[in-house]
This record gives C-alpha cells, structure tokens and sequence, in this order.
C-alpha cells in the first residue's frame, strides 16, 4: 500500500500509450489494442481509486468463465446433435481444398472419441479458433467478429437513442400526470411494446417508399452503406452510415423506448410523493429544481438495475431488425448461416453473441456498483 | 377491523363472504383497459375456432388468375330491374397488366361458369367469358367445361350446358343466375359425383349471410355454408396473396397457429418452470446449485440466437404438424428458466412457513408437501407470468415463420404470410399484405391488456 501511495496513479496513462503501441506492433488490430489496454490499465488503476470495486469486479470476472464454458458445450452439443457430419458436405465441393481440410480435421479431432473432440473443441475456442466456415471459406472468427462490430455498434445506438427519449417522456408523464401528454405518452407506450420489430420495420419502410419519388428514397430503407460508399470521404462514410443507421435504430429503439418510459414514469411518481419532495417544495424552491435536481437523479437509479436485461432484449431484437432491414451483423450471420447448415459458423455466432451478452450485464453490474454502494458490498 | 365487522354483521344477515374468485372478478372489472383486451382476445379465439366457417374462401383454395387482387370494394345499392335496392355486390375484375398487375371490372355483358365441386379439397373451374359476340362466350364457357369434366362434343350434358347458356343470354335480367346439373359422373373409384355448374351473367359478384361458397370440412361434416360471401366468387375482403389466394381466409386459419402456439408454449413453460424451479427451491443444495446454474447459462445466451441454433440442429424436412411442435417445443425450451429463477425465490421463502412446517410434522410425503402446499402458494404469480409471457410466444412464432424456419405453405400463420413483407417492393405495390401484422399487433396488445388487468386483480402491490 505504501509503495501505491507514493505513485501518482495518473502516471499510467503514458504506460497505457507505450502498452497500445507495443500490441499494435506485435500484430493486435488498433482497436482492439485499445480496447485491450485500456480494460487493462483501468484494473490496475482500480488500485488506488476503489479496491472494493475492484474486488467486484474480480468476483464477476471469475463467475463468467462457468457460464461461458457452459454455453461452448452447448454449442458443442449442438454441432453433435445436427444430423451427419458437415465433413461429408465440405468434402463435395470441389473448390474445397483438400489441404485445409486436413489441418481442420486434425485441429478438432473429428475421427476421434467425441470426449477428445470437446476437449479440443474447448482449447479451440478459448484460443478464438470456431473452426471453419464452409460457405464463406474462412475462418468463423474472423467473420463473427467483423459482423459483430455492425451489431454492437446497432445495439448501442439503439439502446443510447432509447434511454435518450424515454426518460425525458416519462418525466413529462408523470409530472403532467392524467393530463394529455400524459395520455399520448401511454398510448404511444403500449402501442411500442406490443408492435413487433419486423411488422414496424414493414409499415416504416412503406411509408419511406410511398412517400418518395423513385429512383431512390429520401431516406435509406436497407443495408449499411451505399453502393458508393468506397468512393466516400472519411467524413462522406460516416454520414453514409448513420443515414442507413436511422431506420434500424428506430425500429430496434422502440420497444424498449416504450418499456423504459413506463418503468420511468412509475419510478418519478413513486419519488414524487416522497416526504422530502414535499419538504423540497415547502422550502419555496421552484417546480424546475424540485424535479430535476431532488426527484431525477433518485428516479434513474433503479433504471439502471434495468439495463442487464434491456441489453439482452436489444442483442435478440438486433438480431430480428438486421435480418428484416439487411443490415450485416451477427443475425443476419446466423440466419444465412442456418439456411446453408454451416453449423460451425452458427455455433461460433451463438457463442459471440453470449459473450458480447455475458459482458454486457458485466458493464451494466459495474455501472450498477458505482451508482449504488451496496451493490458491491453484497 | 371494520371489514371484520362488515363479514360479522354479513353473516348476521345470512349473506355469504365473497369467495376468493369473485373478489379477483369483482377487482379485475374495475380494470377498463383488461375487459378490452378479453373481448379482443374472444373475438380473436372465436375467429380461430370457427376459421372454416367464418373465411369466404378455404385455407388452400386460390384463384391463380388472380395475384395480388386488391381488397374488394363492396357497393351497397344495386340498379336491378326492380329498381335501386339495398343489394351490396363487388365487381368482378379481371387483370388488365400482368406485369404491374392492374385490374379493372369487366363489363356488363360477361358470361361466368363457377363448379360447384362435391369433394373435399378438388380445385373447382372458374370460367370468365367476356368476349364481345354470344357465339364466342357460349364457346369459351363450352370449351373449358369439356377439358374440365373430359366430356365429349356428344355428351349430353353439353347440348344441356349449350341450352342454358342460349336461356341465359336472353333473360332480360342483366345478373341472371342459372344453376345447370350436367348429372353425376363416374370417377376412378367407381364413386358418383353430381357436376354442377353455375351461370351468372353480368359483372357483379351479390354478397350474402351463409352464402353456399367452396366446399370444406368443418369438424369432420363436410359442408359448403361460409358465413360471408359471394356464390359467384371474387370477393376479397382484404385481397389476395402472389397466388391469388384469398388473405381473408389465409388470416383466419393462420391464427389457429398464431395464436395457439402462445397458450400452449406458456402452458408448457410454466409446468417446466413450476418443476424445475419448486425441486432447486424445495431441496436446495446440489440440485438447486446445478438447476439454477443451468438457467444463468440458459440467460446468458441472447433469445433470439438461441432459438436460430436450436432450429438449426434439427432438420429441417418434417411435416407441419412436427414444425408446429418443435417451435413450441423449443420456444418454451428458451422461456422456462426465468419462470424458474423466479419460482424458486417463492418456495424458498413458502418453505419456512408454518403451514409447510405443520405438514411435515404430520407426516406428508415430501412430494405432496410441494404438490399441495408450497405450489399452490405460488398459484397468482404463475397465473400472471402465463398470460404475460404469451406475447413473447405469439412474436417468436412469428418471427421464426417470417424468416422461413417455421410453418412453411401451404399451412398458413401469421408470421409466415407477413414474409412477402420482406420484398420491400411488393409491400409498396400491394400493401394489404401487411394486415396480418396488424393483427399480430392487436393480438400482442390484447394480452397485455389482460395481462395487465390480471395482474392488478391478484396482485393489487405489484409495481408496474
């Protein structure tokens, strides 16, 4: 301890730029270097900052190797299930070669005692090695993880633009309760839960092309980028895809914009009758600091419990949306996937989304420990 | 204590205490928004009961002439010979464009010929003759009805069929009807079958209650009775599908699945729940340190995903009735370990009750302790989780028919008939396509309606 508190912790961010550099020099892609160093160095930083936390956080990184363990045997169960061994298939197209055929055999073990098999299976998968695509002819990982980059980046929009609109809405709801914005936004929430993704995705996509002249419509109803996306400025790509992202974003953030305004208005009504809001109020202060200083901050806490099971409501609804509106993510990977029985790519997407799951509800614990003290101490 | 002495003084007075269930009645009326959603739901559940009879047309019967045929716009009153009368009809239209597939009316002097079939599932003839000159139609009409019936140009029942057609074409009434019997024919089996064909002159198609319409079998009787429709045919309430089937019909059939999967996949769940969940909290220990890790494992792996590698493992060439199971199979599979989870909390904290205690102490057997004692306390939160959850299997059968892992043609669903939604560009020509979202919509809406009226009667604490 004494050795940390002679340190000044802020000296390791120039330890985080050399950390970054030294990865990217032995082959790590920039981002996930960054990505990386940063999960890293923000650990060690815990240190000094809070060792209570840390130790949360420790606790939670232990349990979920079991979990993610689990979810490869299932996975592997899966691959054992399915009828026939995809062998026999890969071995019938002739553009298959031969070659890699046999380093896969050996790498997973295929002609042996299906204990053996998992096993290696396991050192596989823990190595980032699903195996081999047949359709695509590459490796599962590489393919899984370049389409669930569109799918997070989805997913996070989404959930950004649905915490961004429903709280404010059910503020309105519930500091003008019974009144008319009141009765729109109700309306408007139950009509948000029980339409479907894909049915919204539908009646959107009409109205888009009803209302715009061909050729092209004024806004894009599918896909990511533009044909022309290539030819683009820097600047060009990134308004070509948050134009493609719009529609997408709306379909996904609307169900759990819905959710997220009924929990909010229940939250705020429950505060708003709370002995020291009346206090607040009796002290003279005016309606505006009331609410958004004494009822606000109270009402977001228990959202935040909420956000472990939106995250996996958005990763399954992500998935339905980027199937129904073409945009290339890890659902779409899965569903095409299906359609050609390459099971390993199925079962190496499974797997990625679970953990893209697993440290989700992580982020959302953490995020939950550092707003409630009494989180980390249970 | 004053409602004690209300039940005092009630029973002073011979009148009963109200029973537990008319209380949860008498609370779940006061709820406006749930008695919607149950006579929404009724209306919906009748129309899937009585699909045969209600649908003007059967589930598979299509007029391949007619793709994508708009809905049909009905006209009230009727210019007849006896002057303007309440009498709604449709026009019958013909497809002028088979690219664009633009229809228009077709005119006045039009000559139909619609079968009457006598079995079960035979696609009947529909015969338009709109030719200008009577030579032409009488010998179109006679043309399709000999390849038809295979009839010789000797046959008699040509020169009857010639005859009335001769008898039709000088009826002054511009919408003449004829029904003509060509008498019975003889089929491979040795069976005789009555042919019979009706003649119907002009363009429009007369609406009726209980109209005699496409012959089907409604439990077993084979009948021809729809509860809507046009003898003559072409009319479609909502329009027709890419092969001309008519949605109207598809809609109601398909919400035999639709909306049975819902009941039957939270049925299942929650026996797989109250189980799973009442053994880990009842025993605790190993059993429910491996249950109970087995559902975080089940959690943490995102819904939908789960559910596209379970359909993905199993084959994929089986009949409908096997893929109507297996989707419910693996959609309860997917949903039962949060009913678990949650259950398991109850009987953790029903255990340590006296009542459990007692019973111990009296000597029941574990089993019957959790049978009759601890389960029966969970009862309102099992009630309420059911109907809460059916939303979710309403969308996921939906979801798997829309992207081609589910029921597949012909059986019809929801899902599957909203899957010609994914062409953006049929959706723009043809939006009708879309209305049996509006009824999964509805359907999603009117559950959690009652959901929510369910909930506030058993449980008038619950925060929502």
């Amino acid at each position: 301890m004494n050795i940390l508190n002679r340190i000044d912790w802020r000296l390791t961010f120039i330890l985080d730029v050399l950390f970054a550099v030294f990865l990217i020099a032995t082959g790590t892609s920039w981002l996930g270097a960054i990505v990386i160093t940063e999960i890293l160095f923000w650990l060690v930083r815990l240190l000094w900052i809070s060792q209570a936390m840390l130790r949360f956080i420790l606790r939670r990184l232990l349990h979920m190797i079991p979990i993610v363990l689990a979810v490869l045997a299932i996975g592997f169960l899966l691959i054992q299930l399915a009828p026939g061994d995809m062998f026999t298939q890969m071995q019938l197209r002739p553009d298959m070669n031969q070659g890699d055929l046999e380093t896969f055999r050996r790498q997973f073990g295929l002609d042996q005692h299906w204990f053996i098999q998992f096993v290696l299976y396991l050192w596989n998968a823990i190595r980032g090695n699903f195996g081999l695509s047949i359709t695509f002819r590459a490796p599962v990982f590489a393919l899984v993880s370049q389409r669930a980059f569109n799918t997070i980046l989805l997913s996070m929009t989404a959930l950004i633009f649905s915490w961004g609109m429903s709280i404010p809405m059910g503020i309105i709801a519930a500091t003008k309760q019974y009144k008319w914005q009141d009765q729109v936004i109700s309306v408007f929430a139950f009509f948000g839960l029980a339409i479907p993704n894909f049915f919204l995705a539908f009646l959107l996509q009409y109205v888009i092309t009803t209302t715009s002249t061909p050729p092209g419509t004024w806004l894009p109803i599918a896909g990511m980028m533009s044909i022309d996306h290539g030819s683009l400025s820097a600047v060009g790509r990134f308004f070509d895809v948050a134009r493609h992202m719009i529609l997408p974003v709306i379909v996904l953030g609307t169900a759990g914009m819905a959710t997220l305004t009924r929990i909010m208005r229940a939250n705020m009504l429950d505060i708003m009758n709370q002995q020291y809001i009346v206090t607040a109020r009796a002290k003279g202060q005016s309606e505006r600091v009331v609410v958004y200083r004494h009822a606000l901050r109270n009402a977001i806490n228990p959202m935040i419990t909420i956000l472990g099971f939106q995250i996996a409501n958005v990763m399954s609804g992500a998935a339905l949306t980027e199937v129904v509106l073409s945009w290339p993510g890890l659902g779409s990977l899965i569903l095409s996937a299906i359609t050609s029985q390459d099971l390993y790519l199925v079962v190496g997407s499974l797997l990625y989304s679970s953990v893209l799951l697993v440290v989700g509800n992580l982020i959302a614990d953490i995020l939950l420990a550092v707003v409630d003290p009494r989180v980390r101490i249970a | 204590m004053s409602t004690t002495n209300e039940t005092l003084l009630r029973e002073g007075i011979t009148e009963k205490p109200e029973s537990l269930w008319s209380h949860y009645i008498r609370r779940f009326r006061k709820h406006s928004l749930g008695k919607i959603g149950l006579v929404i739901l009724l209306v919906l559940y009748l129309g899937a009961l009585f699909a045969d009879f209600i649908s003007p047309y059967t589930m598979t019967w299509g007029d391949k002439t007619k793709p994508y045929h708009q809905p049909s716009d009905i006209q009230l009153m009727y210019d007849g010979p006896q002057g303007r009368q309440f009498k709604p009809f449709t026009y019958e239209y013909k497809i002028t464009n088979i690219a664009l597939r633009t229809y228009e009316p077709v005119p006045e002097h039009t000559i139909r010929a619609i079968s009457r079939e006598s079995r079960v599932g035979v696609n009947g003839l529909r015969v338009v003759a709109d030719e200008d000159s009577q030579a032409r139609r009488a010998s179109s009409v006679l043309l399709a009805v000999t390849r038809q019936y295979r009839l010789g140009t000797s046959d008699p029942a040509v020169s009857i069929l010639r005859e009335a057609l001769q008898d039709l074409e000088h009826d002054p009434d511009p919408d003449a009807r004829r029904l003509v019997d060509l008498g019975p024919s003889t089929t491979e089996g040795g069976q005789q079958i009555p042919r019979q064909i009706l003649l119907a002159k002009g363009n429009k198609n007369f609406l009726r209650f209980f109209n005699q319409g496409i012959i089907y079998s409604f439990f077993g009787i084979p009948t021809r009775t729809h509860l809507f429709g046009s003898e003559t045919g072409g009319y479609f309430p909502i329009g027709t599908d890419a092969t001309g089937r008519d949605l109207a019909s598809r809609l109601l059939h398909g919400s035999r699945i639709s909306l049975s999967v819902g009941i039957l996949g939270a049925m299942i769940t929650i026996i797989l729940g109250l189980l799973i969940g009442g053994l880990a909290g009842y025993f605790g220990g190993w059993i429910d340190n491996i249950l109970m890790r087995f559902t975080e494992v089940l959690i943490s792996i995102p819904q939908l995903y789960l559910l596209f590698a379970l359909r993905a493992a199993l084959p994929s060439d089986l009949s409908s009735v096997q893929v109507y199971l297996i989707i419910v199979l693996i959609l309860s599979f997917i949903g039962w370990s949060n009913v678990a989870r949650i259950i398991r909390g109850q009987v953790l904290s029903i255990k340590n009750e006296d009542f459990v205690l007692s019973a111990r102490t009296m000597g029941l057997s574990q089993f019957k302790i959790i049978l009759r004692h601890v389960l029966p306390s969970t009862f309102s939160y099992v009630i309420i989780q059911s109907t809460l959850s059916i939303p979710g299997y309403i969308l996921g059968e939906s979801a798997l028919s829309l992207l081609g892992l589910g029921i597949s043609e012909p059986q019809s669903s929801w899902g599957l008939m909203l899957a010609v939604g994914r062409n953006f560009r049929v959706v723009r020509d043809f939006p009708w396509v879309l209305i049996p979202g509006f009824f999964i919509f509805l359907s999603i809406l009117a559950w959690n309606f009652f959901g929510d009226g369910i909930r506030d009667a058993l449980d008038p604490k619950s925060k929502h």
